[in-house]
């Protein structure tokens, strides 16, 4: 019987150890106190040195060998947490991080799919909402687009304005997302301020380089904007008072664990204050807002429902009220006009766990910007004498968006996303409507209405993508995906097949390198003709004879984060557009633009450059210096625009400097300073003398001068011919925080441009004092500085 | 901490006091070379045409009279000429509708050529002209206007027919001839009546000297009504609708069909009839003035149609207004090597007398 056994043992010990099996950990990563999704959490298995992180829902799944399994939680600005236990089969964890604001230090061995330097693609950074309130404002409202004009590659436009202008593209090239959906106008007060509220915002995550194959539209940029759902177990909010705004934010559970709501709203209140000191006759008032409301509702682990508001406008009025007597009549005058213009998203989305390796989420949206414009005249002599006009002008975009994304992560070598979206988009460019009513006046009564013929537009937007982040080696990571779109209008398809490729080559501990190519393909463009943005810049879609925008970018980078604390990061790029819209010489801009496709034409831009940047995100001081040497052209071969010669770009300036930093004193005291400098872009200057030709004078002018048949008129000899001079703005900010018995009280000093650099918004040549005229030789440019040095402070209550 | 806010603020206000607040900039810029400038209205009914040579300058245009210019119809050359007098060179050869036109300037010391080529366009299918004295208010601040008002004004319908094709662009001209008759009647002591006849014959208005803000095709779909209300670029310089000076247009609202302009003319400087008496001598004097009127529907090419565009830009009293915002005017060119606007127009017309008791 032994014998038996021992044979038996033998047998055993000859028999191959069983090979492990792998299970899936899933879960969401949340705040612990607010339960509020956290987006990028990292995960990393300590026993494989495996790793993931959380999308853009906070959810997470790893799959990782049976056994004794070690899991690290960690987020930017959270204590970290691990789990260990035995793994037997697939576990749902969900995890809770607590805030810790006091960590000095936090050891990142992140592997972040999407941002970050140590993210697969580049050119992706997150733009921590904290670093977007420490970012010195103008008029004390933090703003997320003047924290992303200080990052390398990125130009602000006119001065002082939140345009953003990416590698050499326009500002209409920015794909700016509100929770998934995109924003069309995304300013107040003409491009001095953004509709986001750093209250409403949860994450920010920027996008100039390697897109995602999921994010399409737009050729530039892509700025994911991400809300906060709702704290679930606890309420509180925050108040501010500034010299522009008061803003406010209040959130809470509507059932606790399960639903929760988050509400804020900022209006403008210089109206209101100015008001009482206009006369009863002459009322001028102007102002914005943004409300942004969520519910969320957490119906299971898996499964979770957002209802999601948000509406911002501009509102602009004028009343005036005259009378006059004469020959004992009495007239009277009313006249005025109501403008307002902004945006109005709605949207619900669905986030479903169909298993531990995969995830969904459907969004449905509604999204409406809209401009109206009214004015009337009513002119009274008594009752039966009137002249009336009443003028409408109406201009909007309707869309009705349609997405579902899906997370599948079928082994920890591959993170799978696909999708598909359809937009049905519904564009009304400008409408007007005026009504002109006549009685009593002594002439025929009349009652006309002139309408402009304008048409809605309707066009069908339908996107697939599949992408995968896939970690070849230990040293080689790739994320390579396409997207395929099609739009419909006019009867009219167009296709686009875009590739989305990125490689990550770790060369040593501390040292990776980065090579990336991407193409997009837009569909809408903004006609704009003012360096400042407009409300009446018009938004219109691709037609038979306006082809979609593409860009092909090609982006290469080395990253070294062997210094403590600090990464340092030097990327090249090179970008080539095609069918570029631009308005061609001399073409009316002041007027309406119903005949848009023949004023416009396609051509060719190209931009590259190479940016540095050395950043430190822990500790007390904290920051970056960043600098970039770039140059960007255009080039429209039909000869429409400059003869069809070359031209430089409006806002290609050679070099760019940023300094952002941030000094944390103690607890109680912090400040914030940033430094721009840039060297001049380019505006278009009459520098020389030329001759028209009038017609129907030629036979009876003459100039001594010039000669017969033609005059003199200033000339502009190429487009963007004049290089404006270097610009430099420094903004602090003072900070000082006290402890209330419920809460923070935080008064915050914000001095714009602190040595009141005279940079220049606005230039044009100086005329001479008498008819208007240039002076001979040389002279002298005037320019208007918008934005001298502006103080404020604010007031910030948070409970 | 006191003490930290007390020397941040003193640093802060030594740096606001050291600023310089300076806002002229000189000029620096390395342009130097000159461009030859053409300019022309080519008309191809006439054999009378004129082409201006000018050159670019620092701080005047100049007068270029030492070149020649070369004209091709379909590749052939037509003629050769010089100037003949300062900046002026005829062209003399007969276009006809659907001609390839190029014509070359060269200096004569070679350094500058210049070139453009265009197709004569189609000129349109007149259909009517018609006319009414209508009782009505018009707008002062219109370029053709004369003084505001209400008042009897003619009204003016011209029909014609689109040119088949895409897009077609044209531009509505007039030619104003006023023969003025004076009749002096002599009654009373002198039994026999005196008749003198005073009779001028001369053209003082051409071009597009009428009004046409109501009208949609010319106003782009945009008008301004009488009372100049278009009070939207009262508050937005983009959303301001510029008067039609030269009455350009496009077949966006009528392509390949008929279509009716209706424009406007007060006319109060020409009465047709006028009859005063001397109430001492019962001396009447009576004066007659038919007015003739030509009203042209000119075929221009895309070039010249965008060039009034701009013109009309120029010429209105928004831009002045707003030249800080939007730069200076960019006039388009079609002159290849160059600068300047060769237009080429083909026409047809309908002819239409004014005469009676109307004042």
């Amino acid at each position: 019987m032994q014998k038996k056994q021992n044979s038996i043992r033998k047998k055993e010990d000859r028999v191959l150890p069983r090979q492990k099996r792998r299970y899936t950990i899933s879960g969401y990563v949340t705040d612990c106190s607010s339960s509020e999704t956290l987006i990028g959490a990292n995960v990393i298995s300590h026993n494989t040195h495996q790793g993931t992180a959380s999308n853009s829902y906070g959810y997470y799944s790893i799959t990782v060998p049976e056994g004794e399994t070690d899991l690290n939680f960690s987020y930017l600005g959270y204590a970290a947490k691990n789990c260990k236990f035995r793994l037997h089969k697939d576990t749902l964890i969900n995890v809770r991080l607590s805030s810790d604001n006091r960590l000095k230090e936090i050891i990142v061995t992140s592997k972040q799919d999407e941002a970050g330097i140590l993210a697969t693609g580049m050119d992706a950074i997150d733009i921590p909402v904290d670093q977007i309130k420490h970012t010195p404002a103008l008029l004390g409202e933090t703003d997320v687009m003047r924290t992303i004009q200080l990052l390398p590659g990125i130009q602000s436009g006119t001065a002082g304005t939140a345009g953003l202008y990416v590698r050499g593209g326009n500002a209409d090239e920015n794909l700016i997302l509100l929770d998934g959906i995109p924003v069309y106008k995304v300013d107040h007060l003409f491009g001095f301020f953004s509709v986001f509220t750093p209250e409403a915002m949860k994450k920010v995550t920027f996008f100039k380089g390697s897109f995602p194959a999921r994010f399409n539209g737009r050729l530039s940029s892509v700025i994911d904007v991400r809300t906060k759902d709702g704290d679930m177990n606890h309420y509180h909010g925050n108040l501010a008072i500034g010299l522009l705004t008061s803003r406010f934010n209040f959130e809470g559970p509507i059932v606790k664990g399960k639903t929760s709501f988050n509400l804020s709203a900022r209006r403008s209140y210089s109206d209101l204050v100015a008001r009482p000191f206009m006369s009863k006759d002459e009322k001028f008032g102007y102002y914005f807002y943004d409300f942004n409301f969520k519910l969320n509702h957490k119906f299971s682990d898996f499964d979770r429902l957002y209802l999601s508001y948000y509406q911002g406008r501009d509102c602009m009025n004028e009343n005036d009220y005259d009378t006059n007597t004469y020959n004992k009549h009495t007239y009277y005058d009313r006249y005025g006009m109501n403008m307002a213009w902004g945006n109005s998203i709605t949207s619900l989305r669905w986030n479903h766990v169909f298993n531990d390796r995969l995830f969904c989420n459907t969004t449905v949206a509604l999204n409406n910007y809209k401009i109206h414009l009214m004015s009337y005249d009513n002119d009274e002599v008594g009752a039966n004498a009137y002249e009336n006009s009443t003028s409408h002008y109406n201009s909007n975009i309707k869309d009705l968006n349609v997405l579902t994304d899906f997370d599948y992560y079928p082994s920890t070598a591959h993170h799978v996303k696909f999708g598909a979206g359809y937009i049905y988009h519904v564009f009304c460019p400008e409408v007007t409507n005026v009504q002109c009513k006549d009685k009593g006046s002594g002439t025929l009564p009349i009652d006309t209405v002139y309408n402009s013929p304008n048409h809605d537009i309707y066009a069908h937007e339908v996107s697939a993508y599949a992408e995968d982040n896939w970690k070849i080696n230990d040293r080689l990571q790739a994320n390579w995906g396409f997207d395929l779109s099609a739009f419909h209008v006019q009867g009219k398809s167009y296709y686009s097949f875009q590739p989305r490729l990125s490689f990550r080559y770790q060369l040593t501990n501390s040292v990776a390198l980065k090579a990336a190519y991407t193409k997009m393909t837009q569909y809408v463009h903004l006609l704009t003709s003012m360096p400042i943005t407009m409300p009446t810049d018009l938004w219109v879609p691709v037609t038979k004879k306006v082809r979609p925008m593409q860009a092909n970018q090609f982006s290469v980078g080395g990253y070294y984060t062997g210094l403590k604390n600090w990464e340092i990061s030097a990327e090249a790029y090179y970008k080539s557009m095609n069918n570029v819209l631009e308005y061609k010489d001399g073409v009316s801009f002041l007027g309406f633009s119903s005949d848009w496709e023949n004023l416009v034409e396609m051509g060719h831009g190209r931009a590259f450059g190479i940016e540095f940047m050395l950043q430190k995100k822990v500790g007390n001081n904290t920051g970056w210096l960043s600098y970039t040497l770039s140059k960007s052209d255009r080039k429209f071969s039909k000869g429409g625009i400059n003869g069809g010669e070359r031209f430089p770009y409006a806002y290609d300036r050679r070099h760019t400097i940023n300094i952002a930093y941030n000094r944390k004193f103690s607890s109680r005291f912090d400040i914030d300073l940033t430094w721009m400098f840039y060297t001049g872009g380019t505006t278009s200057l009459a520098l020389k003398k030329s001759a028209i030709i009038i017609p129907d004078c030629g036979r009876s002018y003459y100039s001594k001068n010039v000669g017969d048949g033609v005059t003199e008129v200033d000339y502009v000899p190429h487009r963007n011919n004049y290089r404006l001079p270097s610009s430099h703005t420094l903004c602090l900010g003072f900070n000082f925080h006290k402890k209330t018995k419920h809460g923070m009280r935080t008064w915050n000093i914000s001095l714009y441009n602190a040595y009141d650099a005279m940079n220049p918004t606005l230039i044009y040549r100086k005329t001479s004092e008498w008819y208007g005229s240039l002076p001979s030789s040389g002279g002298k440019l005037v320019k208007y500085t918008l934005l001298p040095f502006i103080p404020s402070f604010t007031y910030i209550y948070s409970f | 901490m006191k003490k930290k806010i007390f020397t941040i603020l003193s640093v802060l206000i030594t740096i606001l006091f050291v600023t310089s607040c300076e806002n002229d900039m000189p000029i620096t810029h390395n342009e130097k070379f000159e461009r030859l400038v053409m300019n022309a209205f080519i008309d191809a009914d006439s054999t009378n045409n004129v082409l201006y040579l000018n050159l670019t300058g620092a701080d005047s245009a100049l007068v270029v009279k030492d070149a020649h210019i070369e004209v091709r119809v379909n590749g052939e050359l037509k003629e050769k000429e010089a100037a003949s007098s300062r900046n002026k060179y005829p062209v003399k050869t007969q276009f006809h509708q659907g001609d390839v036109v190029r014509i070359d300037a060269y200096t004569n010391d070679n350094k500058y050529h210049v070139w453009v080529e265009e197709t004569v366009p189609h000129s349109v299918g007149f259909v009517a002209l018609d006319t009414a004295h209508v009782y009505k208010k018009f707008n002062s601040n219109s370029h053709a206007g004369g003084d505001s008002g209400i008042g009897n004004i003619w009204q003016y319908k011209i029909s014609f027919k689109d040119n088949s094709g895409d897009v077609n662009y044209y531009r509505l001209y007039m030619e104003r001839f006023i023969k003025k008759e004076t009749i002096y009647k002599y009654v009373a002591e002198w039994p026999d009546v005196y008749k003198e006849d005073t009779v001028i014959y001369y053209r003082p208005d051409y071009g597009s000297d009428y009004m046409c803000y109501e009208d949609p095709i010319m106003m782009d779909g945009h008008t301004i009504s009488a009372d100049g209300d278009n009070d939207f670029g009262e508050y937005l310089p983009t959303l301001q609708a510029t008067e039609n000076i030269y009455g350009v247009f496009n077949n966006n609202r009528f392509k390949g069909k008929s279509c009716t302009l209706t424009v406007y003319d007060d006319l109060h400087s020409y009465p047709l009839y006028q009859h005063s008496v001397d109430t001492e001598e019962k001396t009447e004097e009576t004066t007659i003035c038919p007015i003739d009127e030509i009203f042209f529907v000119q075929s221009i090419t895309e070039s010249e149609y965008y060039y009034l565009k701009a013109l009309n830009l120029y010429r209105s009293s928004d831009y002045q207004d707003n030249d800080d915002l939007s730069g200076p005017i960019k006039f388009p060119t079609n002159v290849h090597g160059g600068t300047g606007m060769v237009g080429f127009s083909s026409s047809a017309s309908k002819y239409i007398r004014l005469q009676g008791k109307y004042n």
